[in-house]
């Protein structure tokens, strides 16, 4: 045995600290673009982060905390509606009535996740996606002026703010992705999410050692519920109309969330990152080709999806790190040097 | 007549090797203990005779022919069962309908519903009683008499005595006996050595994967079994 | 309004739903296994049956014995090729997987049959009817009959599984899969079986399903909500249970469009989070089964 002399702990490693200065200058390029005039880039930036953003929440559900949903589409449709009430309805501001919405939605998700934390797994998604098909029904049902039932509504913007909105917006929806990302960051770098990985990995284990797995798992479906509706509403600035079967579809949300991930790489912070920019890129040059026709475009999602999660789990990022091993952007495990040693806390 | 004869095999689970280099052999109607401590890979030998775990190097010799690349179930056919580490009974089927999935297999054989019965008195009046049910010591019986009715010529008993009360084991060590009458070769893996030395001939001593000690259990001395046991004072 | 013409209804629209939920139940009973693409798989059953009316000009019901062979066939194939690869792994690849199927099927139906509804027609005989009660209450003898055939799946099933060899070692690996094996089952026939069950069902349920109504491409999540709420209403791993489940959503679903049009789907679901919030075992679930 030899003993051990000098060694020090950190999570940072060179390598990450490339990766972030290359992910610093996107996000600065994306300013750029963003004080500028071109709306049909502002548009895809705007698409773009909102889909990291959605894509990080569910895999912060389902890859963090073992909590498998297909019912997000329940807090894109909330989000929405949320900003409706609140800048159509009480006639906040469209820009401040942001934060507030998500507010609101995170509030409304507590009763629902009492509800969804009744079933456990794969019964557990199904009743999310029970519980987002009651909530779209119960908005399609609201005979009020505000919420305008299955015709859906539209934002009203009033004349000061109709200039500039596409820029403004894309602002929001950079800052609303950078700080989502952040913070699943350092939400798992806590000891919160420690315990929330623990969870998931071994739910007695944990709990044997003092985790209260429902405790740690509701708050991360809480947070989850926020993100997600923060980036719905700030899609919905951009689109204006809502209405409740677009909304609440399953099929225009989860479905497209789901693929992100499980290509990029369920389970780490890079995956779904990887995953959103990647499926924009593809689904944007699709759409300019005829072949593709919707179906065609869908049935290869399904596939790909399919394939992903039989035969390449780790997703692309998982193929890269098995070629770069020391590959990482966001550090979430620590390292202890020793003198030219190294090794991780999980021992790998 | 050997019945099996394992031969330097290594085996273990994904990354983690469990077992290194042992070798075993059993006469036919012969009974062997294996014994050591927690974690010295006694259960994982029996799961590699019984084809649950992988053996990564050696042979398993059965009956004369090499069994290391038959599935579970095909060395269930050629007469290897296993009673499992926590007995492991089927909680929703019945008594009656946990034997007859031991039964599965379909081996001939003197073993049937009611000679099991016979030899497990406690069981015959629980026959509709869902397994959940039943007592640690009558799940320890069942899941026996389960193994039996695949008439298996090596019965491999994992813990028969864990959690329960002396008394309870020393009732199932009695049945054995009948067991062994049967022409049926027995391996007791234990952590509690006395039960299981005086039950069979020859024993085996594991520690940290690899044979410590072996002997006929009345040429062992009290001093030797602890320290192959526990691993102290033994030289390499 | 007439109550008790919508009870009647909702019983017999329940018996469809039991049919539809059966094969969740199998599945996720015996491999523990929640199949997305569930719902997908009835609807996909329907059209094929359609091409095959359209094409030989047959009666529907001479169809159920081409479709419900090949949709046996389907699910063994599924099991094989997807369903293998997905049993004891981490549940998020499960639901993954099968989500993508469940896409993947979706819009091949509706690439091949584009958005146009289809029925399955079955002529007079979906016309007749049974008049109780005065003329309050008016039976269809086609839901009926339905209804009959659906007890009679239930039954086979649960003497299947509760008393032959082969049901008994679906329960035992229900259990313990390891030990099966163990024990000479062969698990993988097993699931096979299991998974050739649960599609077959559904496939009849599906065809049943098209021959009151019409059916589209985009149908197939519908009928796995109201599979699943039978399921969980009824109470996991028991088949009665899921018949009750199903009967008690139906009624829900019927009693509901009497009060408002609107309202038909929205109380099915709250009535199923009512009973998950006061008894989320079901109601005749036993409590050790998650």
């Amino acid at each position: 045995m030899t003993s051990i002399q000098e060694f020090s702990v950190s999570r940072t490693t060179v390598t990450s600290r490339i990766c972030q200065s290359v992910l610093l200058i996107c996000v600065f390029w994306m300013l750029f673009i963003a004080s500028g005039d071109n709306k049909a880039s502002q548009g895809k930036i705007i698409d773009i982060c909102v889909f990291i953003v959605l894509a990080s929440m569910w895999n912060l559900l389902t890859g963090f905390s073992g909590l498998i949903s297909i019912g997000q589409q329940a807090f894109v449709g909330l989000g929405a509606y949320s900003l409706i009430v609140l800048a159509n309805g009480v006639g906040i501001n469209i820009y401040l009535a942001v934060i507030p919405s998500a507010i609101i939605v995170a509030i409304i998700s507590i009763p629902l996740g009492l509800v969804a934390f009744r079933l456990r797994g794969g019964y557990f998604a199904i009743g999310t996606w029970v519980i987002a098909e009651v909530v779209r029904l119960i908005v399609k049902n609201n005979q009020s002026s505000v919420i305008g039932a299955g015709t859906g509504t539209s934002l009203e913007v009033s004349e000061s703010l109709k200039s500039g909105r596409y820029q403004v917006t894309t602002f929001i929806a950079i800052a609303v992705a950078v700080v989502s990302v952040v913070f699943v960051y350092l939400f798992l770098r806590s000891r919160f999410g420690l315990a929330l990985q623990s969870v998931r990995d071994n739910e007695t284990g944990a709990r044997s050692l003092g985790v209260d797995s429902y405790r740690v798992r509701f708050v991360a479906y809480i947070v989850a519920s926020f993100f997600t509706s923060l980036a719905a509403a700030t899609y919905y600035i951009k689109g204006l109309s809502v209405q409740p079967d677009a909304a609440f579809n399953i099929g225009s949300w989860t479905a497209p969330i789901i693929v992100m991930v499980v290509i990029g790489g369920i389970g780490t912070i890079e995956g779904p990152i990887i995953g959103a920019v990647l499926y924009y890129l593809v689904r944007d040059f699709v759409s300019k080709h005829e072949f593709f026709s919707d179906p065609t475009f869908l049935i290869l999602t399904g596939v790909v999806a399919l394939i992903f999660a039989l035969f390449v789990k780790g997703g692309i990022w998982g193929l890269l790190l098995r070629k770069f091993p020391k590959l990482t952007v966001f550090p979430v495990k620590r390292r202890v040097h020793i003198e030219n040693f190294q090794f991780d806390q999980r021992g790998n | 007549m050997s019945l099996l004869e394992v031969r330097n095999i290594s085996a273990g689970y994904g990354q983690f090797q469990a077992l290194f280099d042992i070798s075993l052999n059993l006469n036919e109607g012969a009974a062997i203990a294996v014994i050591g401590a927690n974690g010295a890979g006694k259960s994982t030998l029996l799961k590699s005779i019984a084809g649950v775990v992988d053996v990564i190097f050696g042979e398993i010799i059965f009956d004369g022919e090499s069994i290391v690349n038959l599935q579970p179930h095909e060395r269930l056919n050629r007469g290897i069962a296993l009673v499992p580490e926590g007995r492991r009974i089927f909680r929703s089927l019945t008594v009656d309908e946990n034997l007859s999935i031991g039964a599965y297999s379909r081996r001939q054989g003197v073993w049937n519903r009611e000679l099991v019965y016979e030899v497990f008195p406690m069981l015959a009046k629980l026959t509709d009683r869902r397994a959940d049910k039943l007592s640690g010591g009558e799940q320890q019986a069942l899941a026996i008499g389960r193994a039996l009715m695949s008439n298996p010529r090596l019965l491999l008993l994992d813990e028969v005595s864990l959690g329960l009360a002396p008394i309870v084991v020393k009732k199932l060590y009695e049945i054995l006996p009948r067991i062994r009458a049967t022409g049926c070769s027995l391996i007791y893996v234990e952590q509690d050595t006395n039960q299981a030395l005086s039950a069979s001939e020859y024993a085996y001593c594991l520690l940290e994967g690899q044979v410590s000690l072996e002997g006929k259990p009345s040429d062992l001395s009290r001093e030797q079994i602890a320290s192959a046991y526990f691993g102290i004072g033994v030289n390499k | 309004m007439n109550w008790f013409n919508a009870i009647i209804q909702g019983v017999l629209v329940g018996g469809l739903y039991a049919m539809y939920a059966t094969g969740l139940s199998v599945s996720f009973g015996v491999m523990r296994l929640v199949n997305l693409a569930h719902g997908d798989l009835a609807v996909g059953s329907a059209f094929i049956a359609s091409t095959f009316c359209l094409a030989t000009g047959l009666s529907p019901f001479l169809a159920i014995f081409v479709v419900l062979p090949l949709s046996a066939l389907v699910g063994i194939g599924l099991q094989v090729a997807v369903f293998n690869r997905v049993v004891g792994v981490d549940p998020s690849y499960q639901i993954v997987a099968t989500f993508g199927l469940s896409i993947a099927i979706q819009n091949v139906l509706l690439q091949q049959y584009a958005a146009n509804p289809r029925a399955l027609n079955i002529g007079e005989f979906g016309n007749q009817s049974l008049k109780l009660v005065g003329d309050d209450v008016v039976i269809g003898l086609f839901p009926l009959s339905r209804f009959v055939v659906a007890v009679l799946v239930l039954v086979l099933l649960s003497l299947f599984i509760g008393r032959t060899r082969i049901g008994r070692a679906f329960r035992a690996t229900s259990d313990d899969p390891d030990i099966a094996r163990l024990m000479g089952v062969n698990i993988r026939s097993i699931y096979a079986v299991a998974f050739a069950i649960a599609v077959t069902t559904v496939a009849l349920a599906g065809i049943f399903n098209g021959m009151q109504t019409q059916f589209s491409a985009a149908d197939g999540p519908a009928l796995l909500i109201y599979a699943f709420e039978s399921v969980i209403i009824g109470g996991l791993g028991s088949l009665w249970g899921t018949l009750c489940g199903g009967i008690i959503l139906g009624i829900s679903q019927t009693i509901g469009a009497e009060i408002d049009p609107g309202w038909k789907q929205l109380i099915g679901h709250l009535v199923f989070l009512i009973v998950l919030l006061v008894r989320p075992m079901g109601i005749f679930g036993k409590d050790e089964l998650r």
